[in-house]
């Protein structure tokens, strides 16, 4: 079985996906953090940045549904979080479109980088190797995991006959498809340690040096870093003026 | 003779009460290709991480010469390069380049040297092109392959091989056993896959029930037909 929803996007043809991972790394953190710093009452500084990243989507070539998806799975958390904390964040609304706003820039990011290559910048960028390394076993091994419960779930449904469940009935199939899932996930987990071990692992997490990208387009991805920051700096400087 | 490897009274058994080797002793001489057939639930897994020091049963094993404990771990794990049966358990990386390239930055190999390494090995496997692919994109055929270079880019003095054709059509199975007929260096192959192992083997290791139950050369063994149907193995006519 074949998942890609991590890199479905990743080779779309875009300025975005084109750009060096660690220039986008750079940038969409930049971002995030200005739309978080935005003081209470920023609602102005918020909707400059909401018009940026609506600019920025529609050149991304991405499509609207996924985002619209995983914005609202998420979005029961958001309302949670802002909800218990309205009274010191400037109130629900301004919680809810910073958070709304920063996923829409993580998608942004992920869907036009293979992830491989978003791992590299991290590295180049001197994330913790221990933070990549859980990184890439959750890339790994999500698909594996997902293949696991779809053989299960298929195997399932091939001896279900005589009409549809119960809903009792298939909740208590589905949580024990979920504890068989997590008892083969802890045994692969177990023996790809081993591999591990076998390959000289002993605790200690190497990386390889950053290798490079491909260095055809460097000018363009500067002037995408310079062209950002110029944009974020202005949107900054517009927030402080005073409104006439 | 030197041996590659050396057991003498290997018992051991799994944390349930399962016993798996019961005075398991044999000694496989170095440069030679050593099959390992049984049936089901014989021992070669078990057996086969032992040779490593991944499981540390009773008794004592010695790799090139060299007793296995705390101490000679690290140079045991360099010389001996085990390819794990499920591809999945092997790849762990997110790329290919990343997974073949894992055992030598632990060697403690400068960049350079690791880059060639990689580059070398996926070369030999065919798989080249495909340095760059996360390693859940590739087809099964094309795992085992990347999984025998995981090791070999470590240049191993011993090859161990736990079923390495298992689920593999016969094409990308012909393919394997090519690629493994041109590594030059001591083999130990586990498999049920008996022409692959007259192929690639000089001598065999019959395992039932955690003991030997046989070793000789593959070609003596594998015609004692009476031998192989009381071990399990049903040959069609």
């Amino acid at each position: 079985m074949h998942h890609n929803f991590i890199d479905a996007y990743s080779h779309t043809d875009s300025f975005l996906c084109r750009r060096d991972p660690r220039a986008k790394l750079f940038v969409f953190s930049l971002f995030i953090l200005l739309v978080l710093l935005q003081p209470a009452d920023g609602m102005r500084g918020l909707v400059f940045y909401g018009v940026l990243l609506a600019v920025v989507f529609i050149f991304s070539r991405l499509p609207l549904r996924p985002i619209v998806g995983r914005i609202l799975a998420l979005l029961p958390f958001v309302l949670l979080t802002g909800w218990s904390m309205r009274a010191a964040s400037g109130g629900l609304a301004v919680t809810v479109i910073k958070a709304v706003e920063a996923m829409v820039a993580v998608f942004l990011m992920v869907s036009t980088t293979p992830f491989p290559r978003l791992l590299k910048a991290l590295e180049a960028m001197r994330c913790p190797s221990i933070v990549i390394r859980m990184l890439s076993f959750l890339y790994r091994y999500i698909y594996l995991i997902l293949d696991e419960y779809m053989k299960m779930r298929q195997a399932q449904l091939s001896r279900t006959v005589g009409g549809r469940l119960s809903p009792g009935r298939q909740a208590k199939i589905f949580s024990s498809i979920l504890g068989h899932l997590f008892v083969r996930s802890y045994e692969k987990g177990e023996r790809v340690y081993l591999a591990m071990c076998a390959r000289g692992y002993d605790g200690t997490v190497r990386v390889l040096a950053y290798p490079g990208f491909a260095r055809t387009a460097a000018w363009a991805d500067g002037v995408f870093l310079v062209i950002s920051i110029l944009i974020m700096g202005s949107v900054e400087a517009l927030c402080l003026m005073p409104w006439k | 003779m030197s041996y590659a490897v050396e057991i003498e009274h290997l018992y051991f058994s799994y944390p349930d009460g399962t016993q798996v080797l019961k005075d398991l002793s044999v000694a496989v001489p170095e440069d030679d290709s050593v099959g390992l057939i049984g049936p089901n639930g014989a021992g070669k897994t078990t057996l086969l991480l032992h040779l490593n020091g991944i499981l540390r049963g009773e008794g004592k094993i010695k790799v090139f010469s060299r007793e296995i404990c705390d101490e000679t771990l690290a140079c045991v794990r360099r010389d001996v390069g085990l390819v794990f049966q499920d591809p999945d358990t092997q790849l762990f990386m997110p790329t290919v380049f990343d997974d073949v390239a894992f055992g030598p930055l632990n060697m403690g190999l400068p960049q350079d040297e690791i880059g060639r390494r990689v580059h070398r090995t996926l070369g030999a496997v065919d798989m080249e092109a495909s340095a760059e692919r996360p390693s859940h994109h590739l087809s099964f055929g094309e795992k085992k392959r990347v999984s025998v270079a995981t090791v070999l880019a470590m240049s191993p003095r011993l090859l161990v091989l736990d079923e390495p054709t298992s689920n593999l059509d016969p094409g990308h199975r012909q393919q394997l056993i090519e690629i493994l007929k041109g590594v030059s260096m001591t083999k130990l192959i586990a498999s049920h896959d008996l022409e692959m192992i007259r192929v690639l083997t000089r001598q065999v290791i019959l395992l039932s029930g955690g003991r030997i139950v046989a070793y000789g050369p593959t070609r003596e063994i594998l015609s004692n037909h009476q031998l192989l149907k009381n071990n399990g193995f049903f040959l069609l006519s």
